[in-house]
């Protein structure tokens, strides 16, 4: 007799962004035109007479920037970025959990049981198959996780899975995690659930993984300055850790440079002019970083943008004691590097987050075992213009080579790769960076500006800067071991009274499994260098 | 309040809101899903946040789905979503038995009663019911050939509850044939080995039983053939691509030249594994109407591929792990691990193997095979939702037949058992119960006939009027399970409606464990210690 029930949730609508992007996929024809139109302009600024079209251009940018605006302000999911249409097979949804205030998966042992069923695992290799199927070379895999919460315990089922079905492959895990204290304060037991989500992290995902990466730091911005007053982490940047998905970014960026060399293509000699230098694959990348069992946690650095590179030219040309003056101005590049991880060693060193320029560029540094450097778009002066342009390969290689010398430091394994494109930031990218930072990530008179503050809605996001060069590290280095010592500690034997172990229980691990991860903890801290292990120990992989 | 001395901050229910909302809250959940149950059962849509749909009468369906915030509720929900782990089916019986169990109840705390004393009755009426069960059983010999119609007729009981009829009665065949298929004397049925694969292609009557393997990839080369006949196949688990081995060992080079040398020196190695294949497939098709198949579950490169391509053989890489198994089960052979000192005993045998294109999507059939353990259930449906129902229902009719097979029994449905044991309990058992726990035996044996009324109640007739014609029918001595066309008595045995006896016992079991659980909870506090603090 027709009777139906219905039980519906409420639908969530597309932001703005993306109903702006549909819309224009309507007015896909008159877009056409009118991109036609603005790259002429674009191209043309430098002739004469092109004033009355200029206005068009205008309009378009302003436009974009409008369009940005509407993430800046209202992003909810990170969906809202996505400009793509998934492949129906890329999407798996996961059934029974739901998005809740505070979230329902804020634990690791909330996710546990989420895809543990055979039905759940089954349809999960089926996705991964489907795609390594269509590979006619499978490299390997790379994994990025938020691995703050239940997530976490989902990606150490899910790369389980890998781990048996393609055990040769090398899989490389991104963790990353949203800052602590966004959007106010925490309360203690929150505060305590994410140490243990943190140790859990570090001793259950560096196991399954081939080579552990863990980006997220917990604060960016000194505790109780303002967003303008010129200080921060980051020496052009300003992570306002109050708005999603800002911090976002910037791993995307690390990302993005760091898995650069399996990305390009191998076309004719690598030893060509022009031709981007230290294209590899990911097995090799991961099995350097990875250069002794018990030490596959590798940490990750930038420098972004980095600052222009005194060209060869200039060098060449100048007088000397402008040379050392323009030595003065660009900044030891390296040094420029800033950990992406939480609890680095050099970074207690520097914990105040002083703001002081100079210290504020406190050196990347502890002992490194082995590491890669990507750098990408480097940015040299040009004497002819007084601006900056795009340094070529060979330039930018031997000012990094130069830089890396500097660091005084004892033998390692390295591998360098130099492209020349720098990273395209898109048009939703936010506004993260300084006013001085310009349209090719160039920082224009940045000494004058260091420091000094500005106000807030003069930062520049993807509608102003729209490439940017970067440098990235990727780096096997003792200055892990705190943040190892710290997970361990969570852990440790104190862990009954603090009442970590009820925790834990409640989440469904055995006593063996908290002894696995224990152990597999201790483990780590004795590799990288820590607990008992002797100075001398680490010193001795191989250097033929 | 003592626990507000303890803790000032406890929320609490005292004993009678906490008894009530308990009940309400198993109401509330049996109202929902009674209008599921039996052949004539509605279905519900469910919509999801991002839009999606979901259109399903099964109870295990909708319990995992829906958003359940009631404790209460998510408590039946999750002791019916068991009921269906162990026996694949009931889900929905379940929840209404509950909710019943619940709402006769109430009738005699309302008057007074301690709910101990029904819960004692409830306890006497579970055991005698169970063993009243055990003789309402028919017995299905099951032997070396197995009472094929008998299978079928329970497989048919449970999917038309879940489909329509006619799609229904066309995969009763199939799963029975999938169960026997796969069934092997004295040995567990592993349900694992019917692959279900569906296409989005047709409508839902195309879905039928391939004997042999339909896998969701196809070659991967333009020059291999799309249609084999008379294939012997190669299972293996051998990379045949070119793969830096694992140790981390360096290429140590000083010219081009030699690294070139040491490049070709790896790659040799690849070549020599697929060189193998090609000199067992030359040794065995002496003929050119014999064909060879290769299907590897690790991968190929395009090289391999093309050496093989030139020899006329079908690879397919990377098969899914659970196929390798289920292949060698259908084709016979082995699988292989090395391709060393291959023969000809390790490869298996079909007699068609073809390639199907759907869009993007390819589908390889290995079909015609000599007595297969193995088989695939392809669905076949015009959308997603048609396909999932009919997934969902063919899982239930698969443990359907296992369950008779393995029960040896199975039990008339159509409500008769319900109605018998009603009979039984207030003319039997009842009587030999002593004091008030006599109104539990009675409550629990009106829940009962819960089944019966709402097959009545969905299939559009008077609740009360089916209820007194199928009682006295019953006393009549016949056995009487309703017919939900006419609405009138009838005898499950000769129309065919027998339901699995371990779901019937697994749901006697559960029900009034949970419902007397609920039933003797005096307050609802949250103050426990580990409760997620909001």
């Amino acid at each position: 007799d027709g009777r139906t029930a219905v039980y519906r949730s409420e639908r969530i609508e597309k932001n703005a962004f993306l109903q702006s992007l549909d819309n224009e996929e309507e007015e896909m024809e008159e877009k056409h035109s009118q991109q036609q139109r603005t790259c002429g302009v674009q191209t043309g600024t430098d002739e004469v007479g092109e004033g009355t079209s200029r206005t068009t251009t205008c309009t378009a940018a302003e436009k974009d920037r409008e369009r940005a605006e509407v993430l800046e302000i209202g992003v909810q999911y990170w969906t809202d970025y996505a400009k793509w249409e998934f492949h129906h097979k890329s999407v798996l949804e996961v059934g029974g959990v739901w998005q809740t205030e505070p979230s329902s998966l804020a634990g690791f042992g909330d996710g546990r049981d989420l895809v543990r069923s055979a039905e759940m695992l089954e349809a999960i290799n089926d996705r991964i198959r489907f795609f390594v199927e269509e590979c006619d070379h499978l490299q390997g895999f790379q994994a990025i996780v938020d691995d703050s919460g239940g997530f976490a315990a989902v990606a150490a089922d899910v790369l389980s899975e890998i781990a048996d079905d393609y055990g040769r492959s090398p899989c490389l895990l991104f963790s990353v995690r949203p800052p602590v204290a966004a959007g106010g304060s925490i309360s203690a037991s929150q505060r305590s659930i994410s140490e243990i989500n943190n140790s859990l992290s570090y001793g259950v995902l560096s196991g399954l993984a081939t080579c552990y990466v863990p980006m997220g730091r917990k604060e960016f911005m000194p505790q109780g300055s303002e967003l303008g007053s010129g200080q921060g982490y980051f020496p052009h940047i300003v992570v306002n850790e109050a708005k999603p998905y800002h911090t976002s970014a910037l791993y995307a960026a690390a990302i993005e440079a760091c898995t650069l060399p399996w990305r390009l293509r191998r076309e004719g000699s690598a030893l060509a002019a022009e031709g981007p230098l230290g294209c590899t694959d990911l097995h090799s990348i991961v099995n350097m970083l990875h250069l002794r069992a018990r030490m596959n946690i590798a940490a990750a650095a930038i420098a972004f943008p980095t600052s222009a590179i005194s060209g060869p030219n200039a060098q060449a040309s100048l007088m000397k004691a402008e040379k050392e003056r323009m030595d003065e101005k660009c900044v030891h590049m390296t040094s420029q590097l800033k950990w992406l991880t939480e609890g680095m060693s050099d970074d207690r060193i520097s914990s105040s987050l002083s703001s002081s320029a100079s210290t504020a560029l406190a050196t990347v540094s502890g002992r490194p075992f082995s590491e890669m450097n990507v750098l990408r778009g480097a940015r040299v002066s040009d004497p002819a213009t007084g601006g900056y342009v795009t340094a070529s390969v060979g330039d930018a290689n031997a000012a990094l080579c130069d830089s890396l010398s500097k660091e005084q430091r004892p033998m390692i394994m390295r591998h360098i790769v130099v492209a020349q494109q720098p990273l395209a930031l898109p048009l939703p990218f936010p506004r993260l960076f300084r006013p001085y930072v310009t349209e090719h990530g160039d920082i224009e008179g940045a000494a004058a500006h260091q420091g000094r503050s500005f106000e807030p809605w003069r930062l520049k996001g993807g509608a102003d800067v729209t490439s940017a060069p970067i440098l990235a590290r990727l780096s096997a280095t003792a200055a892990i071991l705190p943040a190892l010592e710290t997970a361990q500690d969570k852990l440790g034997p104190s862990s009954s009274r603090t009442g970590v172990a009820d925790v834990l229980e409640k989440w469904g691990f055995s006593r063996v499994e908290v002894e696995e991860i224990r152990e597999r903890l201790s483990d780590l801290v004795v590799g990288y260098g820590g607990g008992e292990g002797d100075e001398g120990d680490f010193m001795d992989f191989e250097d033929d | 309040m003592a626990i507000r001395i303890i803790n000032p901050h406890a929320e609490i229910l005292n004993r009678n809101s906490a008894l009530f909302t308990n009940i309400n809250a198993a109401r509330g959940l049996q109202e929902v899903l009674k209008t599921n149950l039996g052949p004539r059962g509605t279905i519900k849509m469910l919509v999801g946040g991002a839009g999606d749909i979901k259109l399903t009468k099964d109870g295990n369906i909708l319990l995992k789905e829906m958003q359940i915030q009631n404790p209460t509720a998510v408590m039946i929900a999750r002791t019916a979503v068991a009921q269906d782990d162990i026996s694949g089916d009931g889900t929905t019986s379940t929840v209404l038995l509950i909710g019943e169990l619940m709402k006769q109840s109430e009738r005699f705390l309302n008057e007074g009663m301690h709910p101990r004393l029904i819960c004692d009755g409830f306890e006497i009426a579970k055991k005698a019911t169970v063993n009243f069960l055990e003789r309402f059983k028919q017995p299905v010999a099951i032997g070396d050939t197995p009472d094929k119609e008998m299978l079928k007729m329970v497989a048919r009981t449970t999917l038309r509850t879940k489909v329509h009829e006619e799609l229904a009665d066309q995969l009763t065949d199939i799963v029975v044939n999938a169960v026997l298929c796969v069934a092997k004397k004295d040995e567990p049925i592993d349900l694992f080995m019917v692959e279900i694969m569906h296409m989005k292609h047709k409508i839902d009557t195309d879905t039928r039983l391939v004997e042999g393997l339909v896998m969701d990839h196809g070659a991967r080369h333009p020059d291999m053939k799309k249609r084999m006949e008379n294939c012997y196949i190669l299972t293996c688990n051998v990379s045949l691509e070119y793969e830096k081995s694992e140790v981390n060992a360096g290429f140590f080079y000083s010219s081009a030249e030699q690294r070139e040398k040491m490049v070709k020196a790896e790659r040799q190695y690849v070549d020599s594994k697929v060189q193998k294949i090609i000199d067992l497939k030359k040794q065995v098709c002496t003929t050119p109407d014999k064909h060879f198949v290769v299907i590897n579950q690790k991968g190929i490169d395009p090289i391999s591929l093309d050496m093989l391509a030139k020899e006329g053989i079908l690879a397919l890489r990377r098969a899914k792990r659970r196929n390798m198994e289920r292949l060698t089960l259908a084709c016979g052979g082995d699988a292989v691990n090395s391709v060393d000192d291959l023969t000809e005993d390790a490869l298996g045998w079909a007699g068609l193997v073809q390639e199907h294109v759907l869009g993007e999507e390819k589908y390889t059939f290995v079909e015609n095979v000599k007595n297969p353990r193995s088989c695939t259930i392809l669905i076949k449906g015009p959308n997603d939702h048609t396909i999932a129902q009919i997934k969902d229902a063919v899982r239930d009719g698969l443990r359907a037949v296992k369950n008779t097979i393995e029960d040896e029994a199975v039990v008339p449905g159509g409500g008769s058992f319900e109605v018998a044991a009603w009979h039984y309990l207030m003319n039997n058992v009842k009587k030999t119960v002593q004091g008030r726990a006599q109104l539990g035996v009675e409550a629990f044996a009106e829940s009962l006939l819960v089944i019966p009324k709402i097959l009545a109640e969905n299939s559009g007739f008077d609740t009360q009027e089916v209820l007194i014609t199928l009682q006295s029918e019953h006393d009549a001595g016949n056995p009487a399970g309703l017919n939900i066309t006419t609405g009138e008595p009838m005898d499950p045995a000769t129309e065919g409606v027998f339901d699995n006896y371990s779901a019937k016992r697994q749901m006697l079991n559960s029900a009034p464990v949970i419902a007397s659980q609920l039933l003797l909870v005096d307050e609802v506090m949250r103050a426990g210690r580990n409760m997620r603090k909001s």
